[in-house]
């Protein structure tokens, strides 16, 4: 398990991380999303103790990440830009993981280079973006990890090795109830896996709720009335945005959406109905009425 | 086997009680049959083990499946498939379209009454039957 507490970090003035608190379950996915520059990559570093906080601390199964590094050992890290040395060879990789990792699982590790061959003898930096990423992949589930931290795997992969990386982890979790935190612009995949998402902008991570509660309380109410709405009703606390095109209004409701189909009943609709939003509709939504500009940095 | 689609808004546990009771209804699954594992789910599905583990305690719930300690999960021997309540808000959903069109077709109260009547008739659904 994973336990963030009040992180803080600043680069020069640049607050990064603005006391940070989250907490991942064992056996749990925790997905971070972020538009570029958010803090994804600093947060991450952090946890990993590669980088210093200014205040606050990171616990890995109850160990302070940066007192004790030993806890390391357990901890899988598949970074943004994996620290392989790059005039390494595929093999001498390898066989630096092995030595390196007293929990190295070999049987696990040839199962996974059944799954994921690379060619052992290219040098680390002659393999392009996607066979590293997989290099990394691989020799991280090999050490058997009990947290396993991924900073945006699946960029750089094409959609059939996406959906197999993604395969892998969730039979991890499955399998050995590794906790994992990932990281990702492409959120449509976390849909799939997470337990949990938060989204992180300007250093906070500003929801951190489950998919379930966050699907059930966004809705989009579609409604056409004869009389137009009364402006009161609109201004509803929890109605987070309303366009209106002639008779017919697009509502986003932020919570208690029966509540609000309810009381449109009492308009005497011509039509009312609501519509399903993706994960992303629904980040791109409450970020909005955050007051957050956000339309066009999570969009893609 | 079983359809997951992401971009609904019902929960992705809810959609696969769904699809398993779906699945049972048709005879895809019949009783004493082995659903997969909840391993073998997630990975075929590309679908968090939690999740999957969640639809199995909500069916096992609602007596629809039943697991046997260090044997599996099976689909219960004595599960009696009911109309269920979604399926009725969908029923009631087209009826009210369907109204709505008849309305615009200039239909009259009276008249979709009589046809209601007569169809009943045709199809042979008498009171107090089902």
């Amino acid at each position: 398990m994973i336990r963030v507490e009040h992180l803080t970090k600043t680069f020069g003035e640049y607050p990064a991380l603005d006391n940070i608190d989250f907490e991942v379950q064992p056996g749990s996915v925790f997905g971070l999303v972020g538009p570029n520059g958010a803090g994804k990559t600093t947060l991450i570093k952090t946890i990993m103790g590669i980088l210093l906080p200014d205040r606050g601390r990171v616990l890995i199964d109850g160990h302070d990440v940066h007192r004790n590094p030993g806890i390391k050992a357990r901890v899988g890290y598949v970074a943004d830009d994996q620290g392989f040395y790059p005039h390494f060879k595929v093999r001498d990789m390898i066989k630096f993981y092995r030595n390196t990792y007293v929990n190295w699982d070999e049987k696990r590790f040839q199962e996974l280079w059944h799954l994921f061959p690379l060619p052992e003898g290219k040098r680390v930096r002659h393999l392009s973006k996607g066979m590293r990423t997989r290099l990394a992949v691989l020799l991280n589930l090999s050490i058997a990890p009990a947290v396993l931290v991924l900073d945006e795997p699946t960029s750089g992969l094409d959609p059939v090795l996406r959906r197999q990386l993604l395969n892998i982890l969730v039979d991890e979790v499955a399998h050995r109830q590794t906790t994992i935190l990932i990281s990702t612009h492409n959120l449509n995949e976390l849909e799939r896996i997470c337990d949990r998402i938060g989204i992180i902008h300007n250093g906070r991570v500003l929801f951190n709720e489950s998919l379930e509660e966050m699907k059930q309380n966004v809705r989009k109410i579609q409604v056409a009335v004869n009389e137009p709405l009364p402006e009161e009703f609109l201004k509803q606390a929890n109605i987070l945005k309303v366009e209106r095109r002639g008779r017919v209004y697009t509502i986003v409701v932020r919570e208690n959406p029966g509540g609000v189909m309810a009381e449109l009943e009492r308009y005497r609709p011509l039509l009312l109905e609501t519509i399903d939003m993706s994960l992303e509709d629904i980040f791109i939504y409450r970020m909005g009425g955050m007051g957050y500009g956000l339309e066009q940095t999570i969009a893609q | 086997m079983f359809k997951i689609d992401q971009r609904s808004s019902t929960p992705i546990y809810q959609q696969l009680v769904q699809e398993i009771k779906e699945a049972i209804l048709k005879g895809i699954l019949q009783p004493g049959d082995k659903l997969p594992s909840v391993r073998e789910l997630s990975v075929q599905l590309t679908i968090n083990p939690n999740t999957i583990q969640k639809s199995y305690q909500e069916l096992e719930r609602q007596k629809v499946i039943e697991t046997l300690r260090g044997k599996g999960t099976f689909v219960s021997l004595n599960y009696k498939p009911s109309v269920d309540k979604e399926k009725l808000t969908v029923l009631k959903e087209n009826l009210r379209n369907i109204l709505v069109e008849a309305h615009y077709l200039g239909m009259k109260h009276g008249e979709i009454l009589q046809l209601v009547t007569r169809l009943l008739e045709e199809l042979n659904i008498k009171e107090g039957q089902n």
